[in-house]
């Protein structure tokens, strides 16, 4: 490789970590990781959601400390003191990370950014002028070029990351850390980021990247290390076969096939849901990455899974589904009736029929300061009611069926719901939305995440529980990164990638070529 | 409700310990201070009937506040309320016939003060449903307008002539006074005042408006998400907030003056508010507030020739502030080691 | 009405705008910081004693002035640390320490001078006598203060290192924090700020009036968080609408005695007008991201 002979004799890493061990809380992140990044290598780490990337980036870049284990940045080791603002010390010492979720202030313009921090000032005003001249220089001379005086807000995400990478690079780091630099990039955008990364291992830099799109690994990257529910378990040079085996990596990354599973009965209903054309603008509030045409129906009795690495599209389609927000274009149709999107559509939906577990469930699925009993009639409250009256028994049935169903511990209806465990919080969600209703039945159920941390019993309970419901008629849209979950429940899983769909499967798809899939 | 009553009593240890403090700054000795208090309230039976004569307008003022506070809701608005309601009251009281029954005054002149109060929160109510307008602003508007809009009514004509205040109500149409507290304006919008508070706390557990404004309050995302109409609610519950602060007037116009003047409510609906807030969602606790605040204020008066009654604002205005920082004071001392874990 | 469109009318309108202007350029400064700030009012009161007090007790009306804006920061700053360490709800601590300045000037003014209504006269900074009113405000410091902050204000906010550090912190914090910014330190000194222009709000009325009394502030601190969000948080804006108040004040005074209009209904105007530009004009500027999140 070009560039190399120059840094050969440095055989000691840049950045070493060893034996990491992170905890957030009872979730353990990352589980004895270790990873070293070289001068002028790229270094690429893949692994599903939460398999603990961003965690181990951000260990190395110097953001948060680990909880076990060594950090090591230019041979010394780095400490990072508990609540400290930024990282100061590792960008002292040269190591620069650009990070998934840009840190820029969107009312401010580039320029503004970037000067935030080190101000430049002449007579007590801001001199940004010199500035600006740097910044030009910079990224010409790597073909970044940006407009620097508008603001951030009106800039498309691939100028937003031009401009996290030339504040990256100003100060010429001798590391370099991306965390999902091309996630949500248009294809050549990501090429022109990635052979940057490559020009510039080529000057020296040691870089580091997280990505989910393996054909990147083999094209742009040295070597990489895989990552799976916080272990490391693979690391290839990418010179040698393995390490160009993109199926295999996606396999290493996504797990191996599990033993033979149960299949629900194949359905044979009418098509109920018919979502067509559905479209959602990049940056709308809170939903993320956009959403592009997409199209496909759900027949009664079917649950159809949607996979994809997040950040593809999937929280917009959750949430124009639920009726929070409304759609650029295109139409969703339940059981021939039009589903509107104006102020009251959400009690409008769940009128008809609709349920929605949701995957933010702090913002959308409950309170943390309401007692247990009352999150599992939220919403619902005209059910356990007479004449504006709370039936106060009725709420006390509903719970205590909560807590038999799935398992919800404690069981004592009248604590807060924020002393609840993660878990235990989404059970209660998932049963008042799953729950028998009188009068209206179930026609369309949303399951955004439903077992995502929630331990094997109860996520089995809450896995038939949905089985049940499409067994009752009804249509099942269940989005969830667990490949194993989706195989077993589903009869059909559509994969979304870069918002739209990017292949349907029938269920009985090998995990390999899911990943694939979704992995690019 | 165990946290909220221990940081009550401290708060209220604490605020006893700044009046001792500031009494004896003063060069004046704090028992005979705190004596003198006392005997200018509770020590008397006019003292006693003044003390609850002001707590009922703190009270029912203070309902106002916690049923908006319930949504999530800063209800300045209750002066405002306050004052229009006092004038629509006194001046329509003061067209009633003069031998007009008290079972049918009382039930109008109520009516006509829930309305008013209730008409007149309602542009606070819009703004913040339909345009997310905080009520805050909108609340301090609409009671600097009320004040205008009633010293122009005024003198415009609803005002007796040469005076200015309202002809005063008939006899009937005004509350009987209570008369075991001889001298003292207590009259039997105590009465109302308890019914109201404890009537709020009923409708709030009890009915699914009051449950829907409470997860409205625990999380207004959640709560729309779930199905609730927000806007509705938040419509319905600054409207009612609204109407019963224009019952607090009630007790001034019909209980104690017999006509209505500008200037009425002299700020009890900051008082209420300031009551609510310490409160919290307690029942109990707005009663207590409200009759603590009443007794500083009253005992200010009967302390007031050997130090200035206003410390009671300083040490109620302290109070609240240690309310407030009260659970992260908690937080920091009772987990100093457990610092919560920022998610990566 | 004449009088309406004399140079004494316009003379009356920048007088009494002046306290608006100042205490509205404070409300800037700490909402754009992300700090909600319901206690401008408070902060006049006790800036206004503070510059009569001041004066009384040095003979020195510059000394007074300078423990006057001393007051101020201080309201402001127990505000900052009430809401940003003590992490209380900005509203209820900007209520309490609006109550805590009420009750406690009312409480000094009986402490130093013996009355519950008014202090003794003090000198203004210039003497009025012999002047017209134009020339009169023309010729007094505090006016030119009060320019100089709101066009420190608005330049400062956009073109210096602290309004630039403000904006962010107001916006995104985290962004911030991540290059080091320290959030803060930026805020309380934004807060500072905002206790020091509320203070000359406080300092002119004081002088202006030659006294202390009770209530002094007469909601003006409200009225110049009004002009903060009806202007969208934006300075030059607030600052037009300071104006406006002052404005409409200035001739609620001078209608006063005619019989065309109720002064009751000029009084009213500008709080009807800011709940139409509430209802109208807020939605489409946003506040600070950040305001009240902390």
């Amino acid at each position: 490789m070009p560039g190399l002979e120059s840094v050969e004799n440095e055989t000691r890493a840049r950045v070493l970590l060893k034996d990491i061990e992170k905890r957030f809380g009872a979730t353990r992140a990352l589980d004895c990781a270790s990873l070293a990044l070289f001068a002028g290598r790229v270094h690429a780490i893949v692994g599903e959601n939460g398999a603990g990337k961003s965690t181990l980036l951000k260990i190395a870049g110097g953001v948060i400390p680990t909880d076990r284990g060594t950090v090591e940045v230019l041979g010394s080791e780095l400490r990072v003191p508990r609540g400290s603002t930024g990282p100061r010390e590792a960008i002292r010492r040269g190591v620069a990370m650009v990070h998934q979720h840009f840190m820029l202030v969107p009312t401010l313009t580039g320029l503004e950014n970037l000067a935030l921090g080190e101000e430049p000032t002449r007579f007590a005003l801001l001199d940004l002028a010199p500035l600006a001249a740097e910044i030009e220089r910079l990224a010409r001379s790597l073909s970044l070029e940006v407009p620097l005086d508008v603001p951030v807000a009106r800039l498309s995400i691939g100028e937003r990351q031009r401009l996290e990478l030339l504040r990256a690079l100003r100060h010429a780091p001798k590391v370099l850390v991306l965390d999902e630099p091309t996630a949500v990039l248009a294809p050549t955008e990501a090429r022109a980021v990635l052979t940057l990364a490559k020009e510039l291992a080529s000057r020296g830099v040691a870089v580091a990247l997280v990505t989910h799109h393996l054909d990147e690994v083999v094209e742009f990257a040295d070597e990489v290390t895989v990552l799976r529910r916080g272990k490391v378990v693979a690391h290839h040079p990418v010179g040698d076969a393995a390490g160009r085996d993109v199926r295999r990596l996606a396999r290493e990354a996504v797990g191996e096939e599990p033993e033979s599973v149960a299949r629900a009965a194949t359905p044979a209903g009418a098509v109920r849901l018919r979502v067509k054309n559905l479209s959602v603008h990049a940056g709308e509030e809170g939903a993320g990455a956009p959403l592009r045409a997409v199209s496909f129906d759900v027949a009664a009795g079917e649950i159809v899974g949607v996979a994809g690495v997040e950040g593809n599209g999937q929280h917009a389609l959750e949430l124009v589904l639920a009726g929070v927000l409304a759609p650029a274009s295109g139409t969703v149709v339940l059981d021939g009736e039009e589903l509107p999107s104006h102020d009251r559509a959400i009690a409008e939906r769940r009128r008809r029929g609709l349920a929605w577990i949701p995957s933010d469930r702090h913002a959308h699925g409950m309170a943390e300061g309401l007692p247990a009993r009352d999150v599992v009639v939220l919403g619902a409250l005209a059910e356990v009611s007479h004449r504006g009256l709370v039936d106060e028994a009725a709420i006390d049935r509903s719970f205590a069926d909560a807590v038999q169903r799935l398992e919800v511990r404690p069981d004592d209806g009248s604590l807060l719901a924020g002393s609840y465990s993660g878990g235990n919080q989404q059970k209660l969600v998932v049963a008042r939305e799953l729950r028998a209703r009188k009068d209206s039945p179930l026609r369309l159920v949303l399951a955004a995440q439903p077992t995502r941390g929630v331990d094997v019993r109860a996520a089995a309970a809450i896995r038939k529980a949905l089985v049940d419901a499409a067994g009752a008629g009804a249509s099942v849209l269940l989005v969830s990164s667990d490949l194993d979950e989706l195989r077993t429940l589903c009869h059909r899983i559509l994969v979304l990638r870069s918002g739209a769909v990017a292949a349907t499967f029938p269920a009985d798809v090998s995990v390999a070529s899911l990943g694939q899939a979704m992995l690019g | 409700m165990n946290a909220r009553v221990r940081t009550l009593l401290l708060a209220t240890l604490l605020s006893a310990i700044a009046f001792e403090l500031a009494v004896l700054a003063w060069g004046e000795s704090p028992g005979s201070i705190l004596a003198q208090l006392f005997a200018g309230t509770w020590g008397t039976r006019y003292g006693t009937g003044q003390v609850l004569f002001k707590a009922t307008s703190i009270a029912i003022a203070g309902a106002a506040a916690q049923i908006a506070l319930r949504a999530g809701l800063f209800q300045i608005g209750v002066d405002g309320a306050i004052a229009v309601s006092a004038l629509a009251v006194g001046a329509i009281g003061a067209t009633l016939p003069a031998g007009i029954s008290p079972f049918v005054a009382w039930p109008l002149l109520a009516g006509v003060g829930a309305a008013a109060g209730a008409v007149w929160t309602l542009p606070i109510g819009v703004l913040r449903a339909r345009f997310s307008a905080h009520e805050v602003i909108s609340g301090i508007m609409m009671n600097k307008i009320a004040a205008a809009t009633v010293g122009y009514l005024l003198s415009r004509g609803l005002a007796e002539k040469a005076s200015v205040h309202t002809s005063p109500l008939p006899l009937g149409a005004r509350l009987v006074r209570l008369g075991v507290f001889p001298g003292s304006a207590a009259n039997v919008a105590v009465v109302v005042a308890i019914a109201i508070v404890l009537g709020w706390a009923w409708f709030a557990r009890r009915t699914v408006f009051g449950r829907e404004v409470e997860a409205i309050g625990a999380s207004e995302s959640a709560a729309r998400a779930t199905g609730i109409g927000l806007a509705r609610r938040q419509m319905q519950v600054l409207a009612l907030s609204g109407a019963v602060a224009g019952l607090a007037a009630l007790n001034d116009v019909m209980g104690y003056k017999g006509y209505a003047e500008e200037g009425l409510s002299g700020g009890v609906g900051f008082t209420g508010l300031a009551a609510a807030l310490l409160a919290g969602r307690s029942t109990a606790g707005l009663l207590f507030s409200a009759l603590f605040f009443a007794t500083l204020s009253q005992g200010g008066l009967s302390i007031n020739a050997r130090i200035p009654m206003e410390i009671v604002d300083v040490v109620v205005a302290l109070v609240i502030l240690f309310v407030a920082v009260a659970p992260e004071l908690d937080a920091r001392l009772g987990s100093a080691d457990e610092r919560p874990e920022e998610r990566a | 009405m004449s009088r309406l469109f004399s140079l004494a009318f316009l003379a009356q309108v920048v007088r009494i705008a002046l306290p608006y202007l100042a205490a509205s350029m404070g409300g800037i400064w700490s909402e754009r910081a992300g700090v909600p700030n319901v206690a401008l009012e408070g902060t006049i009161l006790v800036s206004a004693l503070g510059a009569v007090a001041g004066t009384t007790l040095t003979g020195s009306p510059w000394l007074g002035l300078l423990i006057a804006l001393a007051a101020g920061v201080l309201l402001q700053i127990i505000h900052a640390l009430t809401v940003l360490v003590g992490r209380a709800n900005a509203i209820v601590s900007g209520l309490a320490l609006n109550l805590l300045a009420s009750g406690g000037t009312r409480f000094l003014l009986r402490a130093l001078y013996d009355s519950s209504s008014n202090s003794p006269a003090i000198p203004g900074l210039t003497s009025k006598a012999g002047h017209s009113l134009l020339v009169a405000t023309l010729l007094d410091p505090t006016t030119w203060m009060v320019v100089l902050v709101v066009v420190g204000t608005v330049v400062g906010l956009d073109r210096t290192r602290l309004g630039l550090r403000v904006r962010a912190v107001g916006e995104h914090p985290e962004a911030a924090e991540s290059v080091g910014v320290n959030v803060l330190r930026t805020r309380l000194f934004a807060l500072a700020l905002a206790g020091a222009t509320a203070g000359l709000a406080g300092a002119w009325l004081a002088f202006d009036q030659r006294q202390f009394s009770s209530g002094m502030s007469g909601g003006r601190g409200f009225i110049a968080l009004a002009t903060v969000v009806i202007a969208g948080w934006r300075p030059l804006q607030a600052a037009l609408f300071a104006v406006l108040f002052g404005a409409a004040e200035a001739a609620q005074i001078v209608l006063q005695d005619q019989k065309l209009v109720a002064h009751q209904v000029v009084q009213a105007l500008p709080y009807i007008l800011t709940l139409l530009v509430l209802a109208g004009w807020v939605r489409r500027s946003r506040p600070p991201a950040a305001l009240g999140r902390t």
